[in-house]
């Protein structure tokens, strides 16, 4: 039985890129939402246990549309350190989630 | 469950990374997202091992590794003891990607795959499951 879980388990974390790799700074690709809410449903029929990363542009506008598609992870770069406060930035991100429910 | 936020260290002041990194300590954060590139993979080269290490030293939070790299396996073990608890190779990046993951597994690093924007998320189907 851990075998099977194991194998079922493979890939702990998938990795959306929202951006083409490569920078900070560049602007969210909005067909992410899309591909957030088919990779969540893939998991699910798989009955995956993996999380949805989400990895560039993220920022206070997108980010409580992504955890609705079914995000559970969000990369933040510079909307975290171009902030006044980095660290307030990362509470409202936090609260992303909340919002949704 | 809440969302995990990843800071990535990309994006910090160089100058000032004890700094950076001990605000996200006392943040709210979860992880440290860590951006590798490599100037093959993709068009940019961030940092490697030092820098690593030297935010290894005074994070107090999971660093998640993103490789943006080719050929990753030949780095896996070299990031897990530097301190990585998650770690993420492109689906571009990697010929064997089960291989990969399964390398991964052995390391005793969480494992993650990325995908580009514009390449199709399902291709994570297949390793759901074996």
């Amino acid at each position: 039985m851990n075998v099977l879980s194991e194998v079922i388990s493979a890939i702990d974390v998938v990795v959306l890129m929202s951006v083409n790799p490569g920078f900070g700074g560049q602007s969210f690709i909005r067909n992410t939402f899309s591909k957030t809410e088919e990779l969540k449903n893939l998991i699910i029929q798989k009955n995956s246990g993996a999380k949805i990363e989400i990895d560039g542009g993220v920022d206070l506008k997108n980010a409580s549309e992504l955890v609705r598609c079914g995000a559970d992870i969000l990369v933040a770069g510079n909307t975290v350190f171009s902030s006044t406060s980095p660290s307030n930035t990362i509470a409202i991100l936090k609260e992303a989630s909340t919002q949704t429910a | 469950m809440s969302v995990l936020i990843a800071p990535s260290v990309l994006s910090a002041d160089f100058g000032n990374l004890e700094r950076d990194i001990k605000m996200i300590n006392d943040s709210k954060a979860d992880w440290f997202h860590v951006d590798v590139m490599d100037g093959v993979f993709v068009p940019n080269i961030s940092f490697g091992f030092p820098v690593l290490k030297a935010v290894k030293k005074h994070a107090r939070k999971p660093l998640d590794v993103h490789l943006m790299i080719v050929n990753p396996d030949q780095y896996l073990a070299a990031f897990a003891d530097a301190g990585a608890s998650i770690i993420s190779v492109h689906y571009e990046a990697c010929t064997h990607l089960h291989r990969t993951i399964q390398k991964m597994r052995q390391l005793g690093i969480l494992a993650g795959v990325a995908i580009n924007p514009y390449s199709c998320e399902c291709i994570v189907r297949s390793y759901f499951s074996d």
